[in-house]
């Protein structure tokens, strides 16, 4: 394992466990094995301020405190860490209000796996080039 | 005995069909799906992807060093 990828923790935020198990399968390959799930937004904000993650992947249909809500009280905490939302939702109104609250991008879950893994891998090569560039060595 | 020629059978099949502007059709769709129609539009990835490049851009950007 490298330093980077040592040293990188990423929070993951869905109520659907098995989504859970499928993203940390996804990004473990990418060398991400750092990974703090929570299963609801007041647990996110929790473990957030916790773990101190380097970037958050968040879902937005959650019970008691939904993405959306929790996006904007992570953004309280913090401006730089990466937010990426992963939702079915792709509502137009839910996509901008997601822009206006500071998420960095927007991934939907409802397409194949194999494309929301490529999605992902993407996403994280182009925001975190070191991270990658380490786990391709 | 006159000799009147029956109508073109296939002329008016051609008048009974209805051409659409299936362009005009899809535009006219998403200008019923606004929100200010109450309805919200769906968006696919590549739309999705556009409204985060300034955002994305922003943070790519080096931050002025502050010494």
């Amino acid at each position: 394992m490298s330093d980077e990828s040592a040293n990188f923790t990423a929070l993951l935020v869905d109520d659907e466990h098995y989504f859970r198990r499928f993203i940390t399968q996804a990004i473990g390959k990418l060398g991400i094995t750092n990974i703090v799930q929570a299963s609801d937004g007041t647990e996110a904000v929790t473990q957030f301020k916790a773990t101190s993650p380097n970037m958050v992947i968040l879902d937005i249909n959650m019970p008691n405190k939904d993405g959306l809500e929790t996006l904007r009280d992570l953004r309280k905490l913090s401006d730089e860490v990466p937010i990426f939302m992963l939702t079915s939702t792709s509502d137009e109104y839910i996509v901008e209000q997601c822009v206006v609250d500071g998420a960095d991008f927007f991934l939907r879950k409802d397409v194949p796996a194999n494309e929301l893994s490529a999605q992902l891998g993407e996403l994280i090569a182009e925001n975190f080039p070191d991270l990658t560039a380490a786990t391709q060595v | 005995m006159s000799e009147t020629n029956p109508p073109d059978p296939s002329s008016s099949m051609a008048d009974m069909i209805v051409r659409y502007d299936l362009a005009k059709m899809r535009e006219e769709i998403k200008q019923d799906f606004t929100p200010d129609s109450g309805s919200h539009r769906l968006l696919n990835q590549s739309d999705i992807s556009k409204r985060f490049k300034r955002r994305r851009a922003a943070r790519a950007k080096p931050k002025p060093d502050a010494s």
